[in-house]
């Protein structure tokens, strides 16, 4: 349910882009979603193709969300790895316990195209 | 047909052009860039007037306005403002009052989580002069308000145990941004077989750093603890911010 919010800024970056660019119809946008976070893919979809009918620039957009997985990186050695969700796993080179999130974290609008 | 110049030729025009004017715009934005962006400012600003804003999460039911009212015991109610966000009703509202706390309550409707604006438009009508804590008690929700920047300096998660003690590993998000987790209820754990074990495995896996806390709401030296602890982290930010 909490992709609504999300996804009404996710418009209203796309309005503030394509008048920027002067773009009067979008036609695709790419969006990057973290591993990592609480919003899935199926209902931003769902939400943006709602959306979109009030907005007269978006009558023909596409979104396309390009899923990016969880990595993490040991403080103690180093070493990277991937991660599905928050409970960290031990790091596979040495054990420890000290691992950070590098990626996953975000939602990001990466393209945009139209004329 | 091209509407430039009216020829055929699509060939020409590159693998990911359909039409001649079409644009090809590189944003790279973070999509809770003007929430975050608010929220920072929201930040600054308290620690400006050097206030300490707590973002209080948990479950409905969880025990955090039992909380707020248990520090209250232990800091002078007169240096706390309280934001309280529910879908409905002001009872928390009266609640706080009742112990001389001021207190501003938000109602989301259907909305699950506080946002940075809410608050913003919150504190426009409340006065924080002589104040030292702003406890924002969130919408009880562990799903939504993760990861939902709102100005807070720290979040503290009230976890009961009569939720059970599978609760960090399934709703992880909500604890892995935890500087406290209060366990709740804390009396009650054997009575609904609590797997304390467990559930302290799951939070060292997902925020080994977190300060832990057990509550009986019976006893006030856990709200003496957490008022310690709330002293102490206002001494930090503030101090972080000076220097």
């Amino acid at each position: 349910m909490h992709e609504l919010a999300i996804t009404k800024e996710v418009i209203r970056i796309i309005r503030e882009e394509a008048e920027k660019n002067s773009i009067s119809s979008v036609k695709y946008v790419s969006l990057e979603l973290g591993g990592l976070t609480t919003y899935k893919k199926e209902s931003l979809l769902y939400f943006f193709n709602i959306l979109k009918k009030d907005e007269e620039a978006l009558q023909e957009a596409v979104l396309k969300i390009i899923e990016v997985g969880g990595k993490v990186r040991c403080k103690e050695c180093g070493a990277v790895g991937t991660v599905e969700d928050p409970i960290l796993p031990l790091c596979k080179a040495c054990d420890s316990s000290d691992i950070e999130i590098t990626q996953g974290k975000d939602l990001r609008l990466r393209d945009l195209r139209g004329n | 047909m091209c509407k430039e110049c009216g020829c055929e030729d699509k060939a020409a025009k590159g693998p990911q052009q359909n039409g001649s004017d079409e644009k090809n715009v590189q944003i790279d934005r973070k999509v809770t860039e003007a929430n975050d962006a608010t929220a920072n400012k929201i930040a600054h600003e308290l620690i400006h007037k050097e206030i300490l804003c707590i973002n209080l999460l948990g479950s409905p039911g969880s025990g955090k306005t039992t909380l707020i009212e248990g520090i209250a015991q232990n800091i002078p109610a007169k240096i706390i403002g309280v934001i309280q966000g529910d879908l409905e009703s002001d009872v928390d509202k009266k609640r706080l009052e009742q112990m001389n706390i001021e207190a501003y309550q938000i109602n989301t409707h259907s909305g699950c989580h506080l946002n940075a604006e809410m608050i913003k438009e919150a504190l426009g009508s409340m006065n924080l002069d002589n104040k030292r804590f702003l406890i924002v008690e969130n919408v009880g929700n562990l799903v939504c308000p993760a990861g939902v920047k709102i100005g807070q300096h720290i979040n503290i998660v009230v976890s009961s145990t009569t939720e059970g003690s599978d609760k960090p590993k399934k709703y992880p998000y909500i604890f892995m941004d935890a500087d406290l987790i209060l366990i709740s209820k804390y009396d009650l754990k054997d009575a609904v077989g609590f797997d304390e074990q467990s559930y302290l495995s799951d939070i060292s896996r997902i925020n080994p750093q977190a300060r832990i806390i057990k509550c009986s709401n019976r006893k006030s030296s856990c709200f003496q603890e957490v008022a310690h602890f709330l002293e102490h982290e206002r001494e930090h930010v503030l101090g972080h911010h000076h220097h």
